[in-house]
């Protein structure tokens, strides 16, 4: 196979220099070389000389007899590099090895001839086959392998949209540890000490390592008092208290430690909104709806004129924002450390009915007062991972866990958006 | 959805329909609406059957009779605090010293008309009386009796397990106290109450007749039925205020309906105390936390139809009475909080809190995130495992020694023991289980481990972690350390890999990852042994590192 150079190419438009030549002294008469004004003027005199076209007599350039049957007649050399150009072939021998040595056309690999071109490969680019070749004609409803991209869990997808528009609203995110002592996660809340909430049974306690040491004397004892007799919040207080049992160790059975741990180093008189996303433990029998460990979402709003009404003002523009929907309404409820305390329910307009969705309430004083907090605190959360089995359209929770690479390699991503 | 707080189960009553349409004197509908609004909706309901959801906070309401008193007031029906007709009796309780329950509080409920439905309610508020406040009888049990069946004075005191025999109730023989623990359905389930006692509780009349074995069963003689005219109720256990708060509910919530409440020595004591306690309620605070703008007289309107009577206003403070039977009011916020359920939740109009703040995501997340999209961007599938593991899955199927970590006390299941300490287990268990699956498979996790830390408060730490994995035909060292590398590039680290000797790869294509300076973590070839304790028939690259130090 050949193809043309460069060279070859500008020589097929513009034709050969040494006819250009003797196609310009046939009209104007014999020239002198220094009047000669063309491209390529060396090539072509040295071609049409050794061609026998011209004769330069005193640096005058004339025709000869051969010259003016040139300029008459199709030039075999442009002929045949015509022929290369649209067969990569060339009949005559002697003209092919003139045009290689002329550097007008190259040799290229060899092919096998094909009929059609199938598979597109970068020798049949080279080559420019593709210019006389026929494409085989393919299937587009052929199957194809399937392709799995690279992705992020459908569930962390998903925690990350909320996390988007919780600080799109202007909440700040906080942490707290997953091995929590029991004053973090239930004294510091005001949760009597006896509250069947704090049995074995309810919060997974743990054996090793077993004691915390809080860290804040003043604030521990500050929470002491507070449950003995209810120290200056204007409560009664339970009448007991344990430190022993403050100080155990538990995995933390909600996110609100996170908030408290917050409020306990917050600076006084500043207002905040902050909220956690995170993993939460508890000693449940594991089946469609339960998990031993799931995420729990909670925010909290500190501010100086803050109050009732604006709990239920955030709940109903989280509702909007991350639920999607306005139709809400609150029922009144109970948590041990808020007061009052309600629950918001959504309706649900595929299962057509009422479903609860967050709980909330505001901070009772002898949470916040121990604290060093004089703000209202209006507080609210919710079951993450119930939440995402509504949105991912997930009927059993345990999906969310499942060891089963099908499952996240098919799950669209866009199911996960808000 | 979830229940907020762990434990924290809603009690569920049982009642009849019909009853309580009756004590309430509305129409149905309007009833059902009524009970969302006063913290009692129906969640289930059968033909004449409704289930009411009450909260923990309300055992007042644990009865048709106590339910039927918040809907009225709710209404305006009945408002203030109901005075019962109480009586003066020659009744008296005589007190020892008993260890295992301490406090003692009894009462009389006399003329009563019992009917079945009655009694039902009775027994079933008793019950849940017993789950909730009570603890599981522990810190309150409750024993009901027909009094003319024994002769007063009665005594509280202890007595040797064998010292004493009574037929209990649904027993015909007469059985010793140790035995009733031991035969009892009742004595099974109740005797962790009286774990390390020698001595236990027992009520006798003037002749030793045998009342009740709080809190474990009353005796036959006594059993409540719809003859009984003259009830006597005792109350024991370990909180003082509890036992008296109890009886109040009880002798309140069935003189709602019939009898007179008759008083009885107890020791040196007069029960049931029925005078309602006092509260000061300041209207400003009122407002300050409900946002409301309500006046004084508006105030103490809503208070009388939640049951409150309100005795005097003066400068902005109500003096409040608060009804025996409340156990929820600690503070002035509870009050509060019946004032906005009063007002109704829903007559209010929300507003959105106007607070200038920026929102930010935790570095850890952001951190996280990142990562996230770069081991994306390489091919690799996210997975998500749970944080509680198990030894056996944390160190010996790994081939490597057992190490320090966090220990579950009473775990539910063999299964979840322990916290992990790192990613690489749950991810080899996830390709273990996936071996029918088509290959290649690139799978990653980030997620939170914990490792012990005597430095911190909860001597602990919660670590951020990243593990990757790489499973066919033909995978090998060079693999997982292109993603390594391109790991730390990402980050922005320094990469040094030295020379590691970890049992769960192959010796000699294992490497420890210094990132910045600072041993970050290992990758390598996973050894043969630690993929057949895996059950994984390919071979498998893998890195984990800490993502700590690019957190703080």
């Amino acid at each position: 196979m050949y193809r043309l150079t460069e060279e070859g190419k500008k020589y097929l438009s513009e034709g050969l220099p040494e006819i250009n030549l003797v196609k310009l002294i046939s009209q104007r008469g014999p020239l002198h070389v220094s009047q000669l004004e063309m491209e390529n003027k060396q090539i072509a005199i040295s071609w049409a000389k050794k061609n026998g076209w011209i004769v330069i007599e005193g640096g005058v350039i004339k025709l000869t007899e051969k010259g003016a049957k040139a300029v008459e007649e199709e030039s075999p050399l442009l002929k045949a590099l015509r022929e290369v150009d649209v067969s990569g072939k060339c009949s005559d021998e002697k003209l092919l090895e003139m045009l290689i040595k002329r550097n007008l056309v190259k040799k290229t690999r060899e092919f096998p001839e094909v009929e059609e071109i199938s598979q597109l490969t970068p020798e049949i680019l080279l080559s420019e086959i593709w210019r006389v070749k026929p494409f085989k004609k393919y299937d587009v409803n052929a199957p194809a392998p399937e392709l799995y991209p690279g992705k992020k869990h459908p569930y962390v997808a998903f925690i990350e949209e909320v996390r988007e528009k919780l600080v799109e609203m202007g909440f700040e995110e906080v942490k707290s540890p997953v091995v929590e002592a029991e004053f973090w996660n239930c004294d510091a809340l005001f949760m009597p000490q006896d509250h069947p909430a704090r049995s074995l049974h309810d919060i997974f306690h743990v054996k090793h390592p077993r004691k915390a040491e809080i860290k804040d004397k003043h604030l521990f004892e500050r929470v002491q008092k507070t449950h003995e007799n209810g120290w200056i919040t204007g409560s009664k207080g339970w009448g007991t208290w344990d430190q022993e049992k403050a100080l155990n160790l538990v995995l933390r059975s909600h996110t609100t430690p996170s908030s408290i741990r917050y409020l306990a180093n917050l600076e006084s008189g500043k207002e905040a909104k902050v909220f956690c996303i995170d993993r939460v433990f508890r000693p449940d029998v594991i089946d469609k709806t339960h998990l031993m460990e799931f995420d729990q979402c909670e925010g909290i709003i500190v501010g100086k004129h803050v109050t009732f009404r604006h709990l239920l003002g955030m709940l109903k523009e989280f509702a909007k924002e991350v639920l999607g929907t306005e139709k809400v309404k609150f029922v009144p409820h109970y948590f041990p450390y808020t007061e009052p305390s309600i629950e918001m329910y959504i309706f649900h307009e595929k299962l057509n009915k009422w479903v609860e969705v967050v709980g909330a309430g505001m901070f009772r004083p002898e949470v916040l007062k121990p604290l060093g907090i004089e703000y209202n605190v209006l507080a609210w959360g919710f079951g993450f991972s119930r939440l995402a089995m509504l949105k991912l359209e997930i009927e059993d929770i345990r999906y969310l866990f499942a060891r089963d690479i099908e499952w996240i390699r098919k799950f669209p991503v866009m199911k996960c958006l808000l | 959805m979830d229940k907020k707080i762990p434990g924290d189960e809603m009690p569920v009553i049982e009642v009849e329909k019909n009853y309580l349409i009756k004590l309430c004197g509305i129409p149905e509908s309007e009833l059902r609406e009524v009970l969302t609004l006063v913290k009692a909706p129906i969640d289930e309901e059968e033909e004449n059957i409704w289930k009411i959801e009450l909260t923990p906070d309300r055992p007042d309401m644990f009865s048709p009779e106590g339910i039927a008193r918040a809907v009225k007031g709710f209404l305006g029906m009945e408002t203030e605090i109901i005075q019962y007709p109480v009586m003066d009796t020659e009744i008296e309780v005589k007190v020892e010293k008993v260890s295992a329950r301490p406090y003692i509080a009894c009462a009389c409920v006399l003329d009563v008309e019992l009917t079945e439905e009655r009694i039902k309610s009775i027994m079933h508020l008793q019950e849940k009386l017993h789950e909730t406040i009570g603890r599981k009888r522990k810190k309150v049990a409750i024993g009901l009796h027909d009094l003319d069946k024994v002769t007063a004075p009665f005594t509280y005191a202890e007595f040797h397990p064998k010292e004493i025999a009574f037929a209990p109730l649904g027993m015909d023989e007469e059985l010793t106290l140790d035995l009733i623990l031991e035969r009892h359905e009742k004595g099974r389930k109740y005797a962790f109450c009286l774990e390390g006692f020698e001595k236990y509780p027992v009520i006798i009349d003037k002749y030793g007749e045998v009342l009740s074995f709080p809190p474990i069963i009353n005796g036959r003689l006594t059993m409540v039925t719809e003859k009984t005219r003259n009830l006597f109720i005792d109350v024991t256990g370990t909180d003082k205020r509890a036992v008296e708060k109890v009886l109040n509910i009880l002798v309140c919530n069935i003189a709602e309906v019939c009898g007179k409440i008759g008083k009885v020595k107890v020791g040196n004591e007069i029960y049931p105390k029925l005078e309602p306690e006092e509260i000061d309620v300041n209207v400003a605070e009122v407002n300050r936390v409900l946002g409301l703008g309500i006046s004084e007289y508006e105030t103490a309107e809503i208070l009388r139809r939640m049951r409150y009577s309100v005795v005097e206003m003066k400068g902005g403070v109500l003096k409040v009475l608060i009804p025996p039977y409340r156990v929820d009011i600690l503070h002035e916020i509870d009050i509060i909080e019946d004032v906005v359920i009063g007002y109704g939740i829903n007559n209010i109009i929300p507003e959105l809190p106007k607070i200038p703040t920026v929102g930010k995501k935790h570095r850890k997340e952001k951190m996280s995130e990142k990562i996230r999209e770069i081991m994306v961007g390489m091919g690799f599938h996210e997975i998500l495992n749970f944080m509680l593991s198990n030894k056996e899955k944390q160190f010996i199927k790994m081939c490597v020694e057992e190490e320090e970590c966090v220990e579950i006390a009473k775990p539910m299941s063999l299964e979840f023991t322990v916290c992990r300490k790192w990613l690489l287990p749950g991810v080899l268990e996830f390709l273990g289980e996936n071996t029918h699956r088509s290959y290649p498979q690139k799978v990653f996790e980030i997620g939170d481990c914990v490792i012990i830390d005597e430095k911190e408060e909860t001597k602990t730490r919660t670590i951020r972690k990243l593990c990757g994995a790489i499973a066919h035909d033909k995978t090998n060292l060079t693999e997982i350390k292109s993603v390594v590398e391109a790991v730390a590039r990402e980050l922005n680290a320094s990469l040094v890999i030295k020379p590691i000797s970890h049992k769960s790869f192959i010796e000699s294509r294992r490497g420890e990852i210094y990132l910045n300076g600072k041993a970050s973590g290992f990758f390598g070839e996973i050894h043969p042994q630690v993929l057949a304790n895996w059950k994984i028939t390919k071979p498998v690259v893998a890195f984990e590192i800490s993502l700590e130090e690019f957190i703080s």
